[in-house]
């Protein structure tokens, strides 16, 4: 595709199917699959199925599913799919690191060795899931130099809790929490530390970030004490700049007794060149929904893996999967764990996605996937700083950023009252994702963080910043156009007071009906913004 | 629906002083025009209603007559009632006071206002912590947190407003009015005081240049961060409860009600003395440990010489860097320009011991390391 084509902004209109929600649809008696009687043999010898739950299981009323025939049920999903996007747009999203979810992948995680396992059989019956989780445990230990990972947190702040229930067995076995209760972060390291860390009972100490784009070393010093338990930092945070002092935070923070958890959320840009125990890290956290090329948001659940050094590991909740003589085992018998952070041994689907993309990348693809989405980061921020209104955040820092960069509409907005709600509402007229504005608290005005990571093209990128560059102009031109978006979409502005208003909110059908009443019966539907 | 009620009131003179270097406007706009110096106040007040876009549909204007509002209305295309007539072209503060109490026998929804601290002082005499009000900014002195960060936002934020459908989920924070006396100011005597908290409008996304967490969660964080502070009180010290919203927050958890603008002494759970000053502390600090708990000045990050002179160098020698807490919530902090704490306490040598980092409690369980510096 030439540069031409890939900045000529497509004309796009969304699909309007005004699609009900699934419990709307569907006839009594309609079915999708029509199972087989069981034989009359075996009937006659251990009874009907329902025989065979115990009673006080059994429910006693049918429960309220849509009855649907499979194409229906497929159109639905389809309808759904093409009135949002599509999920395969290009979406540089915005402190995340967007990636495509390898079919193969995908294929893999559902093979039968994966779906029909049952995380209580037996150790030595399902040895080739176990082989894949420690192997991964290895290559994860090879990228950060921990000993130790395990998978069992549900998410990266999943991940930040599971560190803080390490971080307080560690402290509790020398006898010290009770002293050492504060967790120190930085205002923008991900807000899932320090709400991890006060969920966990700690108090938290916040440094704000300085001249340099990062937090000085003195305000650091000054929020160590005989009572710091950890430090949980991002390096880079979604700033995008590195802290060169890192090891020498590191220290200082080991001589006052604390330990240190590196939450590489934002490994992308440093992934196969910095090891964060040679740093001086005591454990990091890896999300494979993200970094790892495992489906994130709607594609499935997601895996923070956490890693330690071999002095945290006996704290590790259980089970962990262990190798020795004779093959691989799921330890429990672990005296000094400091319990379980949810059941077994985690999102096991999601780990063999993981562990697939890393043996396809191997060392020098991560390496290189690495110099790729800073190269593209670079590249994105050569040519936003051409673009009116958009300004750059730390613009005093001239050293390049990595793989992220945090920018402000704030000149936009002044000039044209449309900031990044309003230009992320207009982008999704163009076909492309909107932006996800960025974590909070917004300590840069009107912010958006894009994160071009190494997968989407030039080509991609090219067409995303021109859409960029379009609405900037709109704004400047005709602010009322950018504020009044979108207008290619199914529906226009979401109105999200319901989303904080209990009266209003429902997250199951049977919620909704009491708060709305019934839909079919009053011929309104439910409507898609709320 | 009914129409969004808006009081509009221009200070004409507002920021004239400014440019030729007199330090306010106060009684001395002659003075001013003399110099050389340009109205610019109607001009910024056109700035804001342009910003207004759709939202002027929804809105009924109350403004003050001629140069003090409805001659910018008039120039913004905006039909308005006006309540109140200026005595002569030379308005005052007087007319300013005439317009507003004009205004909140009108049921108001918000008087938007055009100058500066003076302004701001002389509306809130009367509205204030009723009616709400905000600040475009054209004045000289802006210590009081009322302004919007600019004419453009202040437009903003009206329209925001207008925009709620329902208007009992507005937001409001008690924001500070400042004032500095102009004549002392001139003399080189700065001497702010703290008038009152106005009530402010809040959007979060437009006000401010900072999106923090949940109001209300802010606030309840420093009603619990103030009860854990009271209920750490050392009971053979005298503390020194510094004025301010946050502050008074301790007072509330012992059960004991003090004075907003001025320092409280307590000592064992009791109030000893209200509204003290530099003397009452020293005198009665003596034989026993002093502890101070200040806040902040939102909007420019003052913790002394802003408002509590009478926490005085010496004051605050007596106690001692280690036994001064302070306390101000999250987004207070965030919003501050340059994410700075500043001390002014008139004395040099002690403003540079201060310097430095000092943990904030924004929270019962939170602390957040803010640099303080010097003058």
């Amino acid at each position: 595709m030439s540069d031409n084509q890939a900045t000529h902004l497509r004309q796009y209109h969304a699909p309007v199917w005004d699609e009900p929600v699934v419990m709307q649809l569907g006839y009594p008696g309609r079915r999708g699959q029509v199972f087989p009687q069981p034989a009359r043999a075996a009937v006659e010898k251990v009874g009907t199925a329902s025989c065979l739950i115990p009673k006080g299981l059994a429910r006693t009323n049918a429960p309220a599913l849509p009855e649907m025939s499979e194409p229906e049920v497929q159109r639905h999903y389809l309808h759904l799919c093409q009135e949002t996007l599509g999920m395969l747009n290009i979406s540089l999203f915005g402190t995340c690191t967007m990636k495509y979810n390898a079919r193969v992948s995908e294929a893999i995680a559902q093979r039968p060795f994966v779906t029909d396992v049952h995380p209580l059989q037996p150790d030595d019956s399902m040895q080739g899931i176990l082989q894949a989780i420690h192997e991964f445990d290895l290559g994860l230990r090879a990228l950060s130099g921990m000993d130790q990972f395990i998978f069992q947190a549900g998410g990266g702040a999943d991940a930040a809790y599971t560190n803080c229930v390490v971080t307080r067995a560690y402290h509790k076995s020398r006898g010290e929490l009770k002293r050492r209760n504060e967790i120190i972060t930085s205002i923008q390291a991900h807000p899932c530390n320090a709400a991890t860390a006060a969920a966990a009972g700690f108090k938290v100490v916040t440094l704000n970030l300085e001249e340099d784009g990062y937090p000085s070393i003195e305000a650091l010093k000054a929020a160590i004490s005989e009572r710091t338990a950890a430090l949980f930092i991002n390096n880079p945070d979604d700033m995008g700049i590195y802290n060169p002092d890192i090891k020498e935070w590191v220290r200082l923070v080991h001589e006052a007794g604390g330990l240190c958890f590196y939450d590489h959320a934002n490994f992308n840009g440093v992934m196969g060149k910095i090891r964060a125990r040679e740093l001086g890290f005591d454990a990091c956290m890896f999300m494979l929904h993200k970094t790892f090329g495992a489906p994130k948001g709607g594609g499935g659940p997601a895996v923070g893996a956490y890693g330690c050094s071999a002095e945290l590991a006996p704290f590790l909740p259980k089970p962990v999967v262990v190798k020795d003589d004779k093959g691989y085992r799921l330890d429990y018998g672990r005296k000094k764990s400091a319990g379980k952070i949810r059941e077994f041994f985690g999102n096991v689907p999601q780990v063999l996605k993981a562990y697939a993309w890393l043996l396809v990348m191997g060392r020098d693809g991560i390496d290189e996937a690495s110099d790729i989405s800073v190269l593209a980061n670079n590249y994105m921020d050569h040519k936003l700083a051409k673009i009116r209104g958009l300004t750059r955040s730390n613009p005093q820092v001239t050293k390049h950023r990595l793989e992220m960069t945090r920018w402000s509409l704030g000149t936009l907005k002044t000039d044209t009252g449309c900031g990044t709600v309003e230009v992320s509402n207009r982008m999704a007229d163009y076909g492309v994702d909107p932006w996800w504005m960025s974590h909070e608290p917004w300590i840069v005005p009107e912010p958006f963080t894009p994160e071009a990571g190494e997968m989407y093209s030039k080509e991609d990128l090219d067409y995303w910043m021109a859409v960029v560059a379009r609405i900037s102009e709109e704004a400047y031109a005709t602010p009322e156009l950018v504020k009044s978006a979108p207008h290619n979409q199914v529906i226009a502005q979401i109105k999200s007071d319901a989303l904080n208003d209990p009266a209003k909110w429902a997250v199951t059908w049977r919620a909704y009906l009491r708060k709305h009443g019934d839909g079919s019966k009053s011929g309104s539907k439910p409507h898609a913004a709320e | 629906m009914r129409p969004f009620r808006l009081g509009l009131i221009v200070n004409p003179v507002a920021g004239m002083g400014g440019r030729v270097g007199l330090k306010g406007t106060d009684g001395l706009s002659d003075a001013a025009r003399k110099l050389g110096a340009e109205p610019v106040s109607e001009a910024r007040t056109l700035r804001a209603l342009q910003r207004l876009g759709s939202a002027r549909a929804g809105i009924a204007i109350f403004a003050a007559g001629g140069a003090m509002g409805a001659s910018a209305a008039g120039q913004a295309g905006l039909l308005c009632q006006v309540v109140s007539t200026p005595s002569s072209d030379e308005t005052s503060a007087a007319d300013t006071s005439v317009a507003v109490r004009a205004m909140a026998g009108a049921e108001i929804d918000l008087v938007l206002f055009a100058g500066g601290d003076g302004t701001a002082r002389d509306i809130y005499a009367i509205t204030g912590d009723r009616v709400p009000i905000l600040g475009i900014p054209t004045g000289v002195k802006m210590q009081s947190a009322v302004f919007a960060t600019s004419p453009e936002a202040a437009g903003d934020l009206v329209a925001a407003m207008v925009a709620v459908p329902d208007r009992s989920r507005l937001q409001y924070r008690p924001s500070e009015v400042m004032d500095i006396d102009e004549d002392e100011l001139r003399r080189g005597a700065i001497s702010p005081r703290l008038f009152g908290y106005a009530k402010v409008p809040f959007v979060p996304l437009l006000l401010q240049n900072a999106k923090v967490r949940n109001h209300g969660l802010d606030e309840a964080a420093l009603d619990a961060a103030a009860r854990q502070i009271a209920a750490q009180m050392d009971a053979n010290a005298l503390y020194a409860i510094g004025p301010g919203r946050s502050t008074k927050r301790v007072l509330n958890a012992l059960n004991i009600s003090g004075s907003l603008l001025g320092t409280d002494l307590v000592a064992g759970g009791q109030m000893v003395a209200r509204d003290a000053n530099e003397r009452t502390i020293l005198d009665l600090a003596q034989g026993r440990k002093l502890r101070i708990v200040v806040g902040v000045i939102g909007g420019q990050g003052h913790v002394f010489g802003r408002g509590n002179q009478e926490l005085s160098p010496a004051v605050i020698r007596l106690a001692g860097r280690d036994a001064i807490t302070i306390i101000a919530s999250e987004q207070k902090l965030l919003a501050l320009e340059d994410k700075r704490l500043l001390v002014d306490t008139g004395d040099l040598a002690l403003d540079r011991d201060l310097a430095g980092y000092w943990r904030v409690v924004v929270g019962p369980q939170e602390d957040m390391v803010m640099k303080v510096t010097a003058p």
